[in-house]
């Protein structure tokens, strides 16, 4: 009798005890927990040059990232930074609080940041694409049925369903991209990192991908980190950040940094095209309203409204 | 040289059925000097069509000839015999062509093929024109030549790597997507370098997923849909038809465009980025006078 009341006492406490701090947690949830965060980082491929230099950055969790700026500018230094592909010589980076240059966390980290690069060929490891898209989850000891759960979830998630059995070989370049995302997908990581992998991708290829990545990003709070040479990619983010010389040169909503077509010419990027010809317009005085304009709906519209006023 | 297809299919599987194509009855001519562009979805042949052009892949069925090479030959010896030639004057740049770099030097590098196609030249001559394909795509050939490529920017690589190509001087030059990972200032200037490798004679065909690049700069374009040549014209052909392709986006301009011609606004303005702007302009400006 005695150890059946201590046992529903102990019980009891303990249930308490875990809904408090499963509330606490809670909370902390909403508050903005930092993801990734970079502590005047440098960095030099060869001693004289910096390529990412004395930078500093925070990325909060689930936050819509695009990285913009020209070639040599230090996007993806700076994305191999994040996930300790490579090392920072001064500065720290760190990934939910724990520091790259830790080797001992490092492992932990690369769980946690899954990256896609440029050319897909550079990450396929095996011949059959379902076997490609294993690999990452068996390496890091994921057990034989949740690799086949995570295998079905990443081929739905980036299209592949209809190549699962076929050689990544064979497959071209685009196809092969969306095989090398679902691959990372599959390591289930709380941060992505595209290094301009929608390159190669053709424009419906571009925007499956892009919409599947939005989707994680809001309804699976996965925090996407985009480096990207489409302006148009940039009208999805939360939050923009353009890059030149090694440094953050601007960073805000899309909106704060497409309003200044000078500067990001002077970046070697450009605007939207919509968002060009509206400033042309503009400029040769054909009145669309003072709002910027970005996307092509919104150009149409303006046009239409003008076109009935006169 | 002109280009001449006729119902060409190719299978990478042949003995596979029921056959998958990824080409399939492709007929189209390239005129000598034309800038001509190559659209279609991931998977659509675009690559095996243009590897056709040197090569690369052998005509399995229907008839190819590029300038006065028969590339349909049925007798081995004859085919092969031709191709040495064929490839000095089929310049094929492949997608992501920097990757492709391998010697010391820009110079050695630029060499390469030069020497390869053409092993009785002489070291002067091999020196003017490596230093003219590297000036040709704008770069300082005493500034570059002793340099590691690896060294590089981004951008300059694939000049490099173009320079490797035009250096044989050829007749027509074949680039897999030119622009991919380019910054947009870098995008601009190599299309303008490929605009000035123009001259009258040279046949330039590029591959894109950029449906604005190839509206702004191509003469001709063809659509290819799952091995198939669906579209080819004009860029006003192609993309006035109301009709979409497979994979494909339009054009900003286009979409603009359509847009307004559904809720019944008909712009009648032509849809190259500048010219676009200009018409609109007249046309609100006249409107407004009236």
């Amino acid at each position: 009798m005695l150890v059946k009341k201590l046992y529903k006492w102990y019980n009891n406490t303990w249930r308490k005890i875990k809904k408090r701090n499963l509330k606490k947690a809670f909370c902390k949830k909403k508050e903005k927990m930092s993801a990734v965060k970079l502590t005047n980082v440098c960095f030099s491929y060869d001693d004289e040059i910096n390529a990412v230099n004395n930078l500093s950055l925070e990325i909060n969790q689930g936050e819509y990232i695009v990285v913009l700026g020209r070639n040599g500018s230090g996007k993806s230094t700076v994305a191999k930074l994040i996930n300790g592909l490579i090392t920072a010589q001064s500065g720290s980076v760190e990934v939910f609080g724990l520091n790259a240059a830790n080797k001992s966390d490092l492992f932990e980290i690369r769980k946690s940041v899954g990256m896609v690069f440029q050319n897909p060929d550079n990450q396929m490891v095996a011949t059959i694409v379902e076997d490609d898209i294993a690999f990452g989850p068996e390496n890091i000891g994921v057990s034989r049925e949740q690799i086949a759960q995570r295998i079905e979830f990443a081929l739905n998630a980036t299209g592949t369903l209809s190549f699962r059995n076929r050689p990544s070989s064979e497959l071209s370049g685009g196809q092969k991209q969306r095989v090398a995302i679902a691959g990372v997908l599959a390591i289930n990581p709380k941060i992505l990192i595209l290094d301009e992998a929608t390159s190669m991708l053709d424009p419906v290829g571009r925007e499956e991908v892009i919409g599947v990545i939005k989707k994680l990003n809001k309804e699976n709070g996965l925090t996407v980190i985009c480096v990207t040479h489409y302006m148009e990619e940039a009208l999805d983010a939360d939050r923009v950040i353009v890059m030149d010389g090694g440094k953050v040169v601007m960073s805000g909503t899309p909106e704060q940094i497409f309003a200044c077509e000078k500067r990001i010419e002077e970046c070697g990027l450009s605007l939207p095209r919509a968002a060009y010809i509206y400033n042309r317009l503009k400029e040769r005085g054909v009145d669309l309203g003072d709002q910027q304009v970005y996307t092509v709906k919104e150009l149409a519209d303006r046009l239409c409204e003008l076109f009935a006023k006169i | 040289m002109r280009i001449i297809c006729k119902d060409l299919t190719y299978s990478y599987d042949p003995k596979k059925k029921p056959a998958v194509y990824a080409l399939n009855k492709v007929s189209l001519t390239i005129n000598e000097g034309e800038f001509f562009g190559i659209i279609g979805q991931t998977g659509s042949g675009k690559s095996t069509l243009i590897q056709h052009l040197n090569a690369l892949l052998p005509v399995q069925e229907g008839f190819l000839s590029v300038g006065e090479f028969d590339l349909s030959l049925k007798d081995k010896k004859k085919y092969k015999k031709q191709l040495k030639e064929l490839r000095s004057k089929v310049g094929m740049v492949f997608q992501y062509p920097e990757y492709q770099l391998f010697a010391e030097s820009v110079f050695d590098d630029v060499a390469f093929g030069l020497k390869n196609f053409f092993p009785n030249l002489n070291a002067n001559e091999v020196a003017q024109r490596v230093a003219n394909a590297l000036n040709a795509v704008g770069l300082n050939y005493y500034e570059v030549k002793d340099k590691s490529p690896f060294d590089l920017s981004g951008g300059q690589k694939r000049r490099v790597a173009i320079a490797g190509v035009l250096v044989t001087d050829p007749e027509v030059l074949v680039l897999d997507e030119p622009v991919a990972g380019l910054d947009p200032a870098g995008k601009k200037e190599l299309m303008a370098l490929l605009h000035s490798l123009e001259n009258g004679r040279r046949t330039i065909i590029i591959v894109s997923h950029d449906m604005d690049e190839v509206l702004e700069n191509c003469s001709r374009i063809a659509v290819m849909q799952q091995g198939e040549l669906v579209k080819i014209g004009t860029p006003e052909e192609v993309f006035n038809s109301n009709q979409s392709y497979a994979g494909l986006n339009l054009p900003v301009t286009v979409q603009v465009n359509n847009l307004l011609k559904e809720r019944g606004i008909n712009l009648n303005c032509n849809f190259k980025t500048e010219q676009f702007i200009c018409d609109l302009e007249r046309f609100f400006k006249k409107t407004t006078n009236n």
